[in-house]
């Protein structure tokens, strides 16, 4: 089913625009002297999030409504569903993770990569994507029907979630990238990344409930 | 044996659009609904078919994959044929390769590698029908398979829904032609004030009336009246 909504989002070519966003982003990041590497990984974590949200949604709204309810039937109904959607979103938002953090070291060269901040980095950015999964499900179909409220919706959430950065796990994430003085606390992450699953968990079931009843 | 309990479906605070409905599907059978636009057999379709749960009641002993065919198939579809077919085949664990023998037996006319959206209506309508049928002895639920198919594939439609039904097949289908009632050993129902009653076969009289297609129309919406088909003389 993953192939199946990979191959339908790549023909639809609603990919193209998060992405093109996320170049020019990472162009204005690094281009010139972008300064130590943990500051920068942690405004990509906050750039990925809301890209992440928007990738979810455009998968998760690319079928017709009535096409999706063939797919529905055909995989065995909602939770598989869902399971498929959650995987060619986390597919589609685990590129923009893996060139947000693989990408720097290849075209920074002011400044050295340890071994150390390429892990805290690809920890914090999986913790965006988790959010963003979650935030993109429940600002897509069945919650939301039209993809113009379902964008709104989630530039909304992320705005207030970047703005009011204490909001665990996102915003503490990138605060603890942006102090390259601040130890990387094991417990601390692990802590961020439990919040990002149960939030994942938590979205994963409101659409399943709400799927089930709309359709 | 697929075995529907007491079910009811209501939608936010409306009325019960299903007020209880008992039914069971055996293997191999082919069960017709007739019924007024809006009584609720779509509605009953897609809680047949899992794709909506209902207010109170049960499906048991749905299969894993159920074939759906919605009464308007997408037209907008961006991969194309022989892709969406590739792509169902796998998902529903159908065999590979043959896929496309039932288009061609619907007499398909259209481009297998072009995105679908270029495809007309009908021909959209047999690619959703050949989706269906790509799993042998599956549950079909199939919301009105006839509407927008031209004459010579409505009577091969007949022919491959009685041979998935002679394969193992559950068929439960909706029908305002009149063509799924008269397959061979149909079990036709019909849906009313969110129920379900016999078609009693006994007390209908078949008419031949001579008139033209906007007369027949009018006719076919008359009270009492279960079908009206085209005749050729």
């Amino acid at each position: 089913m993953i192939r199946y909504l990979l191959a339908d989002l790549l023909r639809s070519q609603r990919f193209v625009p998060p992405f093109v966003l996320f170049a020019a982003c990472i162009g204005v990041l690094y281009g010139g002297d972008p300064g130590n590497a943990r500051p920068v990984y942690g405004v990509s974590t906050l750039l990925v999030f809301p890209l992440c949200a928007w990738l979810t949604v455009i998968v998760a709204n690319n079928e017709d409504p009535v096409q999706r309810r063939i797919t529905v039937a055909a995989v065995g109904g909602w939770p598989r569903m869902l399971g498929g959607l959650l995987g060619a979103g986390a597919v589609s938002g685990g590129v923009l993770v893996l060139l947000a953090v693989a990408l720097p070291p290849l075209i920074n060269f002011h400044h050295p990569y340890q071994l150390d901040d390429l892990v805290l980095a690809l920890v914090a950015h999986l913790i965006s994507l988790c959010v963003g999964l979650a935030l993109g499900l429940v600002c897509s179909r069945p919650l939301i029907p039209t993809t113009g409220w379902s964008l709104l919706a989630v530039l909304g959430a992320c705005l207030v979630l970047i703005v009011s950065n204490d909001v665990p796990p996102v915003g503490p994430t990138a605060k603890l990238l942006f102090d390259p003085a601040r130890p990387p606390a094991t417990l601390f992450l692990l802590g961020q990344g439990a919040v990002a699953l149960a939030v994942l968990l938590l979205a994963l079931g409101a659409c399943h409930w709400l799927g089930r009843r709309r359709g | 044996m697929i075995t529907v309990s007491g079910l009811v479906q209501r939608y936010g605070r409306g009325p019960e659009v299903l007020r209880g409905i008992d039914l069971e599907l055996p293997p191999g059978r082919l069960t017709v609904l007739l019924g007024e636009n809006g009584c609720g057999k779509s509605t009953l379709l897609r809680v047949v078919a899992g794709i909506v749960s209902p207010t109170r009641g049960t499906v048991r002993g749905r299969p894993r994959s159920v074939a759906f065919l919605p009464e308007r198939f997408p037209d907008q579809l961006r991969l194309s044929p022989r892709a969406y077919l590739r792509h169902f085949a796998r998902m529903r664990g159908a065999p590979h390769g043959g896929q496309e023998q039932v288009l061609g037996r619907l007499g398909f006319v259209g481009d297998l590698d072009a995105p679908a959206s270029e495809l007309s209506k009908g021909n959209a309508q047999k690619l959703g029908i050949a989706t269906a049928l790509l799993v042998r002895g599956s549950l079909l639920v199939l919301d009105e398979p006839w509407a927008g198919l031209d004459v010579a594939a409505r009577a091969v439609l007949g022919e491959l829904v009685t041979e998935a039904v002679a394969d193992g097949a559950t068929a439960l289908v909706t029908d305002h032609t009149g063509l799924a009632a008269a397959l061979p050993g149909a079990h036709v129902l019909r849906m009313r004030e969110g129920l379900l009653w016999p078609e009693d076969g006994a007390d209908l009289v078949e008419l031949l009336v001579r008139c033209t297609p906007e007369a027949a129309d009018r006719v076919g919406r008359l009270p009492g009246v279960h079908a009206v088909r085209p005749v050729t003389p």
